[in-house]
């Protein structure tokens, strides 16, 4: 929709050109949320597609996703046949929006919008993924992703802070994973999302939860549970308090669900 | 802050300036490509897709400015005539056509080939009016290089698929809708609306918002006489409440309407809506239709608590034509015939259970739309996207003290209404800034507006009570409707009259009663919405009598089957209100149909999903009788061809089509050579509008009876040229042939040369409507760990008469249907505490993707009507009636458990299986 308050459209090709960062600025990467709302505090939208920060690498020490890659690239690249993990990534892009949307979308977006719905921020949380922010200055610090999301739309970043780039870990990109997200219609905003990863080599399973609750969580197995130790896992590791409770669903109904799903990728994953 | 940049549109260079929040819709809309159309603006509905650099993209949520130095195409740069588009016309893959500029453009950039994978990618495009079956099989044979040419006719007969004559301006995305001139001059209005759900207005400053450049007009209750109206749409004597002002001291819901700002741009008019200051003196709201009516709710549900007396929504003295102020009850209905305590004694069993219908909103593709302006001779034009152009002409002629010769009110195409259209919404704020600036304006609702501030349908909390005899028998039937209207009365009391008469008078009982209130509360106004009323009715039911017959080890669709209607039957419950009677009576064959096709599938059990079917039956009305007039003028012209004037209104239907093609059967024509004026209050002859399944039957048999006249006439005037006998003579598409031919052309030259007249004008409106029967099965399977619950089969089997053009019936069949379906599973208004709806996008209020529904299956049993013209009935509504009733009594079968409120989202499911296995 338009966005009458904004008076200003810049599109620097250095931090450096940018200046002092004002509070009516926003971060411009894919559009494709910013412009589905109205947004009357910012004035001026500032424009990533020129900073150079669209990289998608493979490397031997991982995966790097650059702050404006859009997200169908995880889908059209070639990525090497150990990296199975890249399957829970691909369902993200999936799952998110049409292809008329993954063409423009980014990764680092969703992750910065931190919709308790997002498709991607657990499979990040589930993968060990490390992100890189940068200030509109240049400096720089790297946070593990568990720490990154606070809560329902809340993130760590300060204002004019920006996800430059993501790093996922390659030897978590060779986990297998499975991935469950359940919406109360076939799309739209999920109330419950479970992703699973199994580590051959530690033989360990590990889940993170989204949708159900404000932020993902981590739920992490000695080794490989039973189905029926699922619900004393899952409630161990998040409270009860934890869960959303509004008018998508209840607490009891995303908690249940969970754990549903939870088995389901369970009997996905080969452990 | 605007700039100027470069793009080139469909390989044509532009240089543009536009404001730096712009989206680039809005851009290429400013620059005349109006096949780019404006629905959701949150990059839900696909509408505005168009591709940039080759990429499609839903240019609603891409900045402008960041198509400096591209190259897009939007449908305009097809052609016209590319293969997918020829496939959209070759299968026919649209109704109003307001989605499918968006689909051939998402559809050219689509992978897949097969119809699964085709839904599956139809991720990005919402279609409200086809159930996307003609829009898949559409996709599929394009991606097969569809080479389809429009095969030529020298007679369209009906009973033909006689292709929708706006097919082409619909694929080419034509600048045909409302919104796609712009006058110059044009103004644009927006209005501040009420943030409280109830409040009287202390003080309204308007001073700032006056002050700011490019603001033209600010218009509040101070500026207006306070005159009630219903915003309705209904022809006069009107029968609804009288409760609803131009702009009025106090606000009623969420949305309601505070005060007006017209100004230069849209974004001047919103921002001065922000700076106009109210005081409100809020008020505490009723929400809940049962609280909103003090103690008479006492009346009808006896064992609850007594509620407090409740806030008075409608006050004002000068509202009239409502039941009980003081309880809020906007109308009543009480229908009954026989002894229903009688009726009780004499049963063996007696179930009474309560059902909750939600408010669902109509969703159609196009907002609402009005562009008004004066004429030099100071004529009020008023364009707009309405499905009942008189009305609206005569409500403004009463508003604003103007002879109805001085307004004009006319449609252009429209895309969408399903009844939301029938209310007068736009249109009397729009003419008023006309009227008061002497300038063309224009106000076209958000999406949001659409879903906060239009209409739904009614909220209904129903009681039902049925008593049977061990064999299945009906022995008495009594059913409590309470609607909840919100706001304004609208179309409240005729809803709730059919949500009674229609199921009830569906089966044979001799102890029936019904008794319905709409009730006023502080939300959104319910209104007129496809299937009115009756909707809620059947679900009752229909879910009743499947229950009982559960409970009676019966088979539920033979008992049923065994007490529905009869020809011979005639429906006494509410017969002095309306006059419905059978004509042609398909409906125990249409009931056996549906079991043939559906079969009786084995249970399947499979790991925590279970597989059940389910059946339901509806009944609706033709038109309403007696108050729903159509007129048309028919004539040959001089050139050889046809003019049909007719006040008939297609919403996307193919009405224009269907009533040309009534005609061309009369005439021995073809539908291309008659020339189609319609619905414009200046040059055509009065039509009621569409609604109520009415055009076909009124306006096609006003269509019918010119064409017979006409064809006398013809042949008459042609026999006297000739000195040959009538009979001697028959009529082709180009001349009358008998002994010796005479050109069409050369006719009409010779008769209107002596200055008689080949113009017949024909009136009609029924005595009685006859009624069209629909039976639905269908199969689920639900997932018992989960609730969701998934339809594998969805089968409808519609009792219409006579299909006057197949392919456009099965299309409304569909179409209906999956809009059930919607209300069955998933459509829900939701509101807060404070009467705040929580959902009000595509993103959050959740419209049936194509790849959540199964093919719909489709057939009809035809036996030609004795009322109708040429044998049809009304076949708009019916469709969605029986289906969320099927889906629930499946789940039933399923898994022992029923439902008694929709929608069946997967928690309800789930809450209900977990709390009986433990409670």
């Amino acid at each position: 929709m338009d966005l009458h308050s904004i008076d200003t459209y810049r599109r620097p090709r250095t931090l450096q050109e940018l200046g002092g960062w004002q509070p009516t600025w926003a971060w411009l990467a894919g559009g494709t949320w910013l412009f589905t709302e109205p947004q009357p505090h910012v004035q001026t939208l500032v424009d990533m597609q020129d900073l150079g920060w669209d990289e998608l690498t493979v490397t031997p020490t991982g995966l790097t996703i650059g702050a404006t890659c859009p997200m169908q690239r995880l889908i059209s690249d070639r990525f090497p046949e150990s990296w199975v993990a890249i399957h829970a990534l691909q369902r993200g892009v999936q799952e998110l929006a049409s292809f008329k949307v993954q063409t423009l979308a980014t990764v680092a977006g969703n992750l910065c919008l931190a919709l308790p719905a997002g498709t991607f921020a657990p499979v990040m949380v589930l993968l060990d993924a490390e992100y890189e922010l940068w200030t509109p200055t240049g400096t720089m610090r790297r946070v593990p992703a568990q720490q990154f999301q606070l809560g329902a739309r809340q993130t760590i970043l300060q204002p004019g802070e920006v996800l430059r780039a993501i790093h996922l870990p390659a030897q978590s990109m060779t986990w297998s994973t499975s991935y469950h997200r359940f919406c109360s219609a076939s799309a739209g905003l999920a109330i419950a999302l479970v992703t699973a990863a199994y580590d051959p080599v530690a033989q360990r399973v590990r889940f993170c939860i989204g949708a159900s609750v404000g932020r993902p969580y981590l739920v992490q197995a000695e080794g490989i549970p039973t189905i029926a130790q699922l619900a004393d896992l899952l409630d161990a590791q998040i409270p009860a308090s934890a869960y959303l409770d509004d008018t998508l669903a209840s607490a009891a109904y995303r908690r249940h669900l969970t754990q549903v799903l939870m088995a389901r990728s369970l009997s996905d994953l080969p452990c | 802050m605007t700039e100027s940049f470069s793009l080139q549109v469909n390989h044509q260079a532009h240089t543009v300036s536009c404001a730096a929040g712009t989206s680039l819709l809005s851009l290429l809309r400013q620059q005349g490509y109006m096949g780019v159309h404006r629905v959701c603006e949150t990059g839900d509905c696909g509408s505005c897709t168009i591709w940039v650099d080759g990429e499609a993209v839903h240019s609603c949520i891409y900045p402008a400015r960041r198509a400096e130095g591209r190259s897009l195409t939007t449908i305009e740069g097809l052609g016209g005539d590319s293969p997918m588009q020829r496939a959209f016309l070759q299968e026919q893959g649209f109704q109003c056509g307001y989605c499918t500029p968006g689909m051939i453009m998402s559809a050219e950039k689509m992978t897949a080939t097969t119809p699964e994978a085709i839904r599956q990618q139809m991720d990005g495009n919402l279609c409200r009016c086809t159930g996307y079956q003609a829009i898949v099989a559409s996709i599929a044979a394009g991606k097969q290089g569809a080479i389809w040419a429009p095969e030529t006719s020298v007679c369209d007969r009906v009973g033909k698929n006689v292709p929708k004559q706006d097919g082409p301006d619909i694929v080419s995305g034509a600048p045909v809708y409302t919104d796609d001139i712009a006058p110059a001059g044009l103004l644009h209005l927006k209005v501040v609306r009420s943030p409280h759900a109830h409040a009287r207005l202390r003080r309204i400053d308007t001073q700032k918002a006056k002050a700011l450049p490019g603001v033209v007009l600010v218009l509040t209750h101070e500026d207006v006489e306070r005159r009630p109206y219903s915003t309705a749409g209904h022809g006069a004597p009107v029968p609804d409440p009288h409760d609803h002002y131009l702009l009025d001291t106090k606000v009623r819901f969420v949305g309601d309407r505070v005060a007006v700002v017209v100004a230069e741009t849209e974004a001047i008019a919103l921002q001065a809506c922000g700076l106009i200051d109210v005081d409100y003196e809020v008020l505490p709201p009723v929400l809940d239709p049962l609280l909103a009516m003090g103690d008479r709710v006492l009346d009808m549900l006896p064992d609850l608590p007594c509620p407090a007396a409740p806030p008075v929504i409608h006050d004002e003295p000068e509202s009239f034509q409502i039941h009980d102020v003081a309880h809020n009850i906007a109308g009543e209905v009480r229908l009954e015939k026989g002894d229903v305590t009688a009726g009780f004694a004499a049963a063996d069993l007696v179930v009474e259970r309560t059902y909750q219908l939600p408010a669902v909103q109509h969703a159609h593709l196009e907002p609402h739309v009005s562009l008004t302006w004066l004429e030099d001779d100071g004529t009020l034009v008023v364009r707009s996207s309405t499905q009942v152009p008189f009305h609206c002409q005569r409500l403004l002629s009463e508003l604003f003290d103007l002879p109805q010769d001085r307004i004009r009110v006319f449609k252009t195409k429209i895309g969408g209404g399903f009844g939301n259209k029938q209310e007068i919404l736009t249109e009397d704020l729009c003419a008023w800034a006309t009227l008061k600036t002497g300038r063309p304006v224009r106000w076209q609702f958000t999406r949001q507006e659409e879903f906060t501030a239009t209409t739904s349908r009614h909220a209904t909390h129903i009681t039902l009570k049925i008593g049977m005899t061990r064999d299945g028998t009906i022995t008495a039937m009594e059913m409590g409707a309470i609607a909840n209207t919100g706001a304004y009365g609208n179309h409240g009391t005729q809803v709730v009259f059919l949500t009674g008469s229609m199921p009830l008078g569906l089966y044979r009982c001799a102890h029936q009663r019904f008794v319905g209130r709409s009730v006023y509360t502080n939300t959104m106004p319910a209104g007129a919405f496809r299937g009115y009323g009756a909707t809620q009715g059947v679900f009752a039911v229909e879910c009743h009598l499947d229950e009982m017959a559960a409970i009676l080890g019966l088979d539920s669709l033979a008992l049923r089957r065994r007490q529905v209607i009869t020809p011979q039957g005639e429906i006494l419950l509410g017969s002095d209100h309306h006059f419905h009677l059978i004509g042609s009576y398909g409906l125990e064959e249409a009931v056996a149909r549906v079991q043939q096709r559906l079969g009786n599938p084995a249970p399947v059990i499979d790991g925590s999903r279970r597989r059940g079917v389910g059946f339901a039956i509806a009944m609706q009305g033709s038109g309403l009788a007696k108050i729903h007039e159509a007129r048309v003028s028919l004539r040959l012209k001089p050139d050889g061809r046809y003019e049909l004037r007719t006040g008939a209104v297609d919403v996307g239907t193919g009405s224009d089509t269907t009533l040309r093609q009534i005609i061309a059967d009369q005439l021995s024509t073809t539908v291309d050579a008659i020339d189609l004026i319609a619905a414009d209050t200046l040059t055509t002859p009065f039509d009621a509008g569409s609604y109520a399944s009415a055009t076909l039957y009124i306006s096609g048999t006003a269509c019918l009876r010119a064409a017979q006249e006409l064809r006398s006439l013809l042949l008459h005037q042609a026999s006297q040229l000739l000195h040959v006998l009538p009979t001697d003579l028959s009529l082709s598409s180009t001349q009358v042939m008998g002994p010796t031919s005479l050109s069409l052309a050369t006719l009409a030259e010779k008769v209107l040369a002596i200055g008689e007249s080949l113009t017949v004008e024909q009136s009609y409106s029924a005595d009685a409507s006859t009624l069209t029967f629909a039976v639905q099965g269908v199969e689920v399977e639900v997932d018992l760990e989960t609730g969701r619950v998934t339809v594998l089969r969805c089968v409808q089997v519609l009792d219409i008469g006579h299909a006057i053009n197949p392919r456009i019936c099965e299309g409304q069949a569909i179409g209906g249907t999956v809009m059930g379906l919607g209300y069955a599973l998933q459509e829900e208004l939701i509101r807060d505490s404070q009467g705040q709806t929580v959902n009000p996008l595509f993103r959050t209020y959740r419209l049936p993707l194509a790849k959540e529904i199964p093919p719909i299956e489709i057939e009809f049993i035809e036996q030609p009507d004795p009322h109708g013209p040429l044998g049809a009935k009304g076949i708009g509504e019916i469709g969605t009636n029986c289906t969320a009733p099927a889906v629930a009594n499946a789940i039933a079968q399923a898994t022992g458990q029923r439902l008694y409120q929709l929608p069946m989202t997967p928690e309800r499911v789930w809450r209900a299986l977990h709390e009986r296995h433990d409670p």
